[in-house]
């Protein structure tokens, strides 16, 4: 199943194949508990709504027209998810990958030492996104998760690809106001 | 140029989308409020780029399957039942238009002659048939039992 393209595996799907469903399932599912679990910022939640995201592909397979690739089509599904979801976080946890740590200097933010200030400002950070509107924090979420390009953005939201880039800019000048009036 | 026109450009230079020229830079060497606001758009993009993606629960694929399989035994079942109550209406019109047909040609006399004579039947059956009642009845219960045992050997492999 492995080295089959995603179109293969839709239309074994179709023919009722749950093996198949479980293959795409596995090519996409951290992604979309990604997207979820960082615009809700509700782990537990975040699974719920993921599996929803897989059941509503599966009862769409047979109106899938091919026309979008499977990836963005997950993407719109996983994004209208969270969108309908009215629950408001508090706070959107920001877990660091030791793998893409970035190197650059941390801003101090009235800490102590370096390390200190990184996490006050992921703290801080993770309050932030908690406050953007939903479709700011969908919008960051896809962005800043690894394999999903501006262009599968712009099919996920229906928007043109420089209206994104625009809202995707505004997102974080609203981040950035919102850390700048905490720190004033 | 002003503060407010290099505020729009902030995220799109710390990004490196947009490279700044030389007004740009210019304004930044001698802004202290703007190259703040540069560090921390560029602090913001590093933490962002460097989120983990979240971990998934290991059984998620499994509970999702399973969701699946109820959710497909689910709608087969409102099938079953949307199918009984098609095929139930289909019955009960059938009979009230034989009914209806009967007493407007006034075979409905005639019918109550023919149900007499199938009830005085059916009685005769019945007093031929009651010497080997037990046996019938025990042929029953082994035909239930086997109806009873499919049905949970099915219900249980679908849930």
């Amino acid at each position: 199943m492995s080295d089959l393209t995603d179109d293969d595996l839709v239309r074994l799907c179709r023919d009722g194949s749950d093996e198949a469903f479980a293959e795409l399932v596995g090519r996409y599912r951290r992604l979309v508990f990604g997207i979820i679990s960082r615009t809700l910022g509700d782990p537990g939640r975040a699974e719920d709504l993921a599996q929803d995201v897989f059941l509503r592909m599966h009862r769409g397979l047979p109106y899938y027209r091919g026309t979008a690739r499977i990836s963005t089509w997950i993407y719109r599904i996983a994004v209208n998810v969270c969108l309908q979801d009215r629950s408001a976080p508090k706070r959107i946890e920001i877990a660091i990958d030791a793998d893409t740590r970035t190197d650059r200097p941390s801003l101090q933010l009235g800490s102590k030492d370096a390390a200190f200030g990184a996490i006050e400002l992921r703290d801080r950070l993770g309050k932030a996104l908690a406050r953007l509107p939903a479709n700011y924090r969908a919008l960051i979420a896809a962005h800043y998760l690894k394999g999903v390009q501006y262009e599968e953005l712009a099919d996920a939201f229906g928007l043109p690809l420089g209206t994104v880039k625009t809202h995707l800019h505004r997102a974080k000048r609203e981040l950035r106001k919102l850390l700048e009036g905490e720190l004033a | 140029m002003v503060c407010t026109d290099l505020d729009e450009l902030i995220e799109p230079i710390a990004t490196g989308e947009m490279v700044a020229n030389a007004e740009v830079q210019a304004h930044l060497a001698s802004c202290v409020a703007c190259s703040h606001a540069l560090e921390l758009a560029r602090q913001i993009d590093g933490v962002l780029a460097a989120q983990a993606v979240p971990d998934l629960p290991a059984a998620f694929t499994t509970r999702l399957m399973g969701r699946l399989r109820r959710e497909r035994w689910r709608s087969e079942q409102y099938l079953d039942v949307a199918f009984n109550i098609a095929v139930g209406l289909a019955l009960a019109t059938t009979v009230g238009g034989l009914v209806m047909v009967l007493a407007a040609s006034g075979l409905a006399a005639v019918s109550a002659d023919v149900t007499r004579l199938l009830v005085s039947g059916a009685a005769e059956l019945l007093s031929a048939v009651t010497p080997a009642l037990p046996v019938y009845s025990v042929a029953a219960a082994v035909f239930a039992s086997g109806l009873a045992i499919w049905w949970w050997a099915e219900r249980g492999f679908e849930i």
